[in-house]
């Protein structure tokens, strides 16, 4: 069998069990064994225990489950509410400064807590009303949560990066580094937004704050401090070689519980549930990314990824053109399948592809993941719409779509501008590499 | 109470709570063993030379210690978009060939992962890391979560059928 034909098979396979709605693992897998199974019968079967073996006992996604439990210890221990609380009360000059703290507030925490949607719920719950008490207007407060929610994942620690790099064995720390300016650009986009939708409109925001007394700024500084100090912690940690990016994870997780302990709101049920919560995320993912190299190894088998690289050469298609194709092919994708599934399925498949045209595999890591967010965005399976829709009662699902589509198409300009200057992605961990 | 839960027997839905509670103490095992290694390499320049290893034994553990309790839960990610807008019995059709899809996965999966774990005992494989662990010991435990894992899935089978038959039969 070709693989031009294997790939149409197993592409028809793949799209109509995800469309009739079978788990996105159990499809991978299935497909995976089909194809093994047909290009060298039962033969290569045994080959897939060691393939579940070496994905199930790999030190570098250890630290998926750590991560997730060090963001469901943070979400549970009230660091958000007063790291939020802060921030609103040290952005007191600034107009429209609830809205810029959404976003400030929903990118650090959701870099923290690995998770997007629990951000834009988390934020949002303590947003929400303060913001309609203080008259901001829903059109300006939906989208900061839902947009500032999806930054998470691009600034480091980011779970979907470290899936990223063991499947296609890139270094964490590079990817993790490669994220940073770009979250931080992305992050400063969205602000730029807020505040052009705050000059344009300005009666959706009320007039400034007055200065708060001296004692309640010291203790905001005072509530910052702890999600800030563990942010460095780790990204220092990393980025000076002190510890490898799953020590930084249990490391994090031994901060996040003694904030815990100390803020007095974690208990010992809030901290089973915390465990079991990271358990099941931590199995849902593995799933996914178990059936993923099984169907990886059937493309190897059938040559599928080295037939499209070769293909992709042979054709001549410059490498602008493969990118918009990428960018319009993640676009739909995100539309209906979430964002680790989606990488999983493809990567696979485009990785070969991208090493053929020179392209650096961590800069294609971070677009990947940018491509992710923007998953989080688009009806209509975007979950951070439905997270905020949730909480946002009476406003309905079209007027937080329409409230996050300008925050959406910021995504994509961000992929474009990371095209013309990859620089962006890749300057920082070149500097990790020549210090 | 989930699908799942409905059409499994009570034993196995708890078994499976108490594989995910398992899995959670593993979890914490995992965080504390990697945080004495920083410690003892930072403050002492050693090492426990078996925390790489362990740590990742103990996560295999808790991955597939932790399948059963997401199956049950409804977890695991499927696209929601079709499904939502068939009627009850082609919701229960799909939902039937889910996990006959799942089972099918499950059942190689265990199969795999057995003959891994017979070979290993064969040979007296032993691990490469300096605590010399023989592999059998921590493989055992793969291809037993993934029978309880196709047994899940068979239950939910089962059960899909079920109203598959009792939906033909109203009709």
């Amino acid at each position: 069998m070709s693989w031009q034909v294997a790939l149409g098979l197993y592409g028809v396979v793949l799209v109509a069990l995800l469309v009739f709605g079978v788990g996105i693992g159990s499809v991978m897998g299935l497909v995976g064994i089909l194809g093994v199974t047909a290009a060298s019968g039962l033969t290569l079967w045994p080959t897939l225990g060691d393939l579940v073996w070496n994905t199930t006992n790999s030190f570098t996604l250890v630290a998926v489950p750590l991560f997730v439990l060090m963001g469901e210890i943070i979400l549970r221990s009230g660091v958000s509410k007063r790291f939020y609380g802060a921030l609103s009360t040290l952005m007191y000059g600034v107009r429209g400064g609830l809205a810029q703290s959404n976003v400030v507030g929903c990118a650090i925490f959701a870099a923290i807590s690995g998770s997007s949607t629990a951000t834009a719920l988390t934020i949002g719950t303590v947003a929400l009303p303060e913001m309609r008490k203080h008259g901001y207007d829903d059109r300006l407060t939906l989208g900061t949560l839902t947009g500032g929610g999806c930054l998470g994942i691009l600034i480091p620690p980011s779970i979907p990066m470290v899936i990223y790099a063991a499947v296609v064995q890139e270094s964490v720390i590079d990817l993790f580094m490669a994220g940073v300016l770009p979250g931080l650009l992305l992050a400063g986009m969205f602000m730029a937004w807020v505040a052009f939708l705050v000059a344009r409109h300005p009666t959706w925001v009320p007039p400034k704050r007055t200065r708060p007394p001296g004692a309640l700024a010291l203790r905001a500084l005072g509530d910052c401090l702890p999600v800030t100090l563990l942010l460095l912690a780790i990204l220092g940690g990393m980025y000076f070689g002190i510890v490898t990016p799953t020590e930084a994870a249990a490391f994090g997780c031994a901060i996040a519980a003694l904030l815990g302990l100390v803020y007095r709101e974690m208990t010992l049920s809030s901290f089973r549930v915390a465990l079991r919560n990271s358990v099941v995320t931590n199995a849902v993912i593995m799933f996914i990314i178990i059936n993923a190299q099984i169907l990886s190894f059937a493309f190897t088998t059938a040559g599928i990824g080295r037939g499209v690289a070769t293909a992709m050469a042979t054709l001549g298609v410059a490498p602008f053109v493969f990118f918009c194709i990428l960018v319009a092919v993640y676009l739909v994708l995100g539309m209906f399948v979430d964002g680790i599934s989606m990488m999983l399925l493809t990567v696979p498949l485009l990785y070969p592809t991208i090493q053929a045209m020179g392209l650096s595999g961590v800069w294609f890591g971070v677009v990947l993941v940018v491509l992710i967010e923007l998953g989080q965005l688009t009806p209509p399976m975007g979950l951070n719409l439905f997270a905020v829709h949730s909480i946002a009662a009476p406003a309905s699902i079209g007027a937080v779509a329409r409230a996050s589509l300008p925050y959406a198409l910021i995504i994509v300009l961000l992929c474009f501008i990371l095209y013309w200057v990859p620089g962006i992605a890749l300057w920082l961990p070149a500097t990790l590499k020549g210090a | 109470m989930t699908r799942a839960e409905r059409a499994a027997p009570p034993c196995i839905t708890r078994l499976a709570a108490i594989a995910c509670d398992i899995a959670g103490l593993m979890l914490v095992a995992i965080a504390v063993l990697i945080n004495v290694e920083i410690v003892t390499r930072g403050l002492f320049g050693a090492s426990t030379l078996i925390a790489d290893e362990y740590s990742g034994y103990l996560f295999a553990w808790l991955t597939l210690l932790g399948f059963g309790h997401a199956l049950q839960d409804g977890a695991f990610l499927r696209v929601e978009g079709l499904i939502a807008r068939l009627s009850p019995r082609g919701r229960a059709f799909a939902d039937t060939t889910s996990a006959l899809v799942g089972l099918v996965v499950a059942a190689v999966c265990t199969y795999a992962t057995t003959l891994l774990a017979l070979a290993s005992h064969r040979y007296d494989t032993l691990s490469i890391q300096p605590s010399a662990t023989p592999l059998w010991m921590v493989q055992v435990l793969i291809p037993i979560a993934f029978a309880f894992l196709t047994t899940l899935y068979a239950a939910l089978a089962i059960s899909g059928a079920r109203r598959v038959a009792n939906r033909l039969l109203a009709a």
